[in-house]
């Protein structure tokens, strides 16, 4: 009966594998969205584990966040904050901090810059506040956040050992987790009044899918062809 | 049942909120003051904790996140300034740069406009083509010609039976600290929000505020080819998300299948 599961565990896992590609293709739009990876272990660790070992019921997976670059667009708003060079920005929400590699902040009526979630924007010394018009803010390339000339602080940019390892909070933003960070300073720019594309490649996205629903398929005809096999040997014992 | 087949809905309500965005700013495109918004999508993420405590991060307490597609964060509009246009008509009234004017609602409540045409109301108080009247008030009755508003706000006229200068009053601009918040009321007129903050008063022509132009409307702020490339891509991301409802329906029909 292990042809069966084993042909059960690959469509399930398949299945997963769809409901990632479809999470990057609803994302395709979404500024500052990163592709997510579906890696999963080889079918070879479950044989491995076979002997007298329950059967587990699926491949181990790990969700893995693909951090390159997305294009750049130019918005021309000031609090469009693009971080270059492997840093992170570090914001506030009421769940703890987290880390976003680009982000569009508004000033709320208190004077914050908030994310559309509602995450507040963190400098080296705390929360930015600017009571003012956003449109008086200047962020330079060393994060320095400037009110006409008077200056608000730095932007607190971080950097991760292995960015790949942070969690998705949605709304673009990630949680540290356990990951190793050290503060960032004089090797990452900041880049203001852009936003970054999503890095989703549509074209690979399709190949996914295209690839999984083969595949599909393919375990598919096994699981038929096994049962075939079965109800065959089933008729000739029987006519014995 | 399967995710992927909901996580591909998400993404096509999300496609089809920004095509109708880009409809209503592409039909307005030649509407004098009319501001271009956009919708601002965001990835949705759920996570179950394990002792269904709220995720706190730096505890790696935080299990296995459940993909949930695509959410719009936001339909933000965008008050870039729009290119000026002169029509000589001297109440047409137009500000250059940053700031709104204040005007009262019939119910007496305070609203913003960028500017467009006035009017002289029944009471002579200059208001605008909706009647909405201008605050603070300028009395400039009906004896009145050659009406001037400086670019600092100061208004001025002839009288018609004297033929003396005479000091109307001075219009005032507002700004908000975020006026991508304000509510609007449909004919230009905006309201402030908590998301918007306050009016903060503001002196026209003075440190980085905008200035009024007289004779002058504000042509809408809608860039065709950036609507049309947003359009166009929209099209296609929606078009994708249609295949991976087909390749999860596909998917689902066979595993009916195993069993003949």
């Amino acid at each position: 009966m292990k042809t069966f599961e084993i042909a059960a565990i690959a469509m399930q896992a398949d299945q997963a594998r769809l409901t990632t590609i479809g999470q990057n293709l609803a994302n395709v739009t979404t500024p500052g969205y990163k592709r997510v990876l579906d890696v999963r272990g080889a079918f070879a660790d479950l044989v491995a584990h076979e002997q007298g070992e329950a059967l587990s019921q699926s491949l181990p997976s790990a969700a893995a966040v693909d951090m390159s670059p997305g294009a750049l667009r130019q918005t021309g708003q000031p609090l469009d904050l693009v971080v270059e060079g492997g840093g992170f920005l570090e914001l506030r929400t009421p769940q703890g901090l987290v880390y976003a590699r680009s982000a569009s902040f508004q000033l709320d009526a208190q004077g914050h810059a908030v994310t559309a979630a509602g995450a507040k924007l963190q400098l080296t010394t705390g929360d930015l506040k600017h009571t003012g018009s956003a449109t008086e803010l200047r962020v330079d390339p060393q994060g320095n956040v400037m009110a006409g000339s008077e200056s608000l602080g730095r932007l607190r940019t971080v950097r991760f050992d292995d960015p790949r390892v942070l969690k998705s909070a949605g709304s673009g933003v990630y949680f540290a987790g356990n990951a190793s960070m050290t503060e960032a300073t004089g090797t990452t720019g900041v880049r203001a009044g852009y936003t970054e594309a999503s890095n989703v490649q549509s074209t690979h996205e399709m190949v996914k899918l295209l690839e999984t629903s083969r595949h599909f398929e393919a375990m598919q005809k096994v699981f038929q062809g096994y049962d075939e096999l079965l109800e065959k040997s089933i008729r000739k014992f029987g006519e014995v | 049942m399967n995710d992927a087949l909901y996580i591909a809905a998400t993404g096509m309500g999300a496609q089809q909120a920004s095509v109708d965005t880009i409809a209503n700013n592409l039909a307005n495109v030649s509407t004098p003051g009319f501001k271009r918004s956009a919708v601002n999508f965001q990835d949705l993420m759920r996570y179950e904790s394990v002792a269904g405590a709220p995720v706190q991060s730096g505890m790696g307490s935080f299990g296995a996140g459940k993909a949930q597609g695509v959410g719009i964060a936001n339909t933000l509009k965008y008050f870039g300034a729009g290119e000026l246009r002169q029509t000589e008509v001297p109440m047409d009234l137009a500000i250059r740069g940053e700031g709104f004017l204040e005007v009262q609602l019939p119910d007496g409540t305070p609203a913003f406009t960028r500017g467009g045409a006035l009017s002289v109301n029944k009471e002579g108080l200059l208001a605008t083509a909706d009647g909405h009247v201008l605050r603070p008030a300028v009395h400039v009755g009906r004896d009145i010609k050659n009406m001037v508003i400086s670019p600092s706000g100061v208004v001025t006229a002839t009288d018609a039976n004297t033929g003396r200068a005479l000091e109307l009053g001075r219009l005032e601009l507002v700004s908000f600290a975020n006026p991508s918040g304000l509510e609007s009321l449909g004919g230009k007129a905006y309201r402030a929000t908590e998301a918007s903050g306050d009016a903060l008063h503001l002196r026209a022509a003075e440190a980085g505020a905008g200035s009024f132009a007289q004779g002058f409307v504000e042509a809408s702020n809608v860039k065709l080819v950036d609507e049309m490339v947003t359009l166009m891509v929209a099209q296609r991301a929606y078009e994708m998300n249609v295949k991976v409802i087909q390749a999860a329906d596909d998917m689902l029909g066979m595993s009916n299948n195993l069993k003949r």
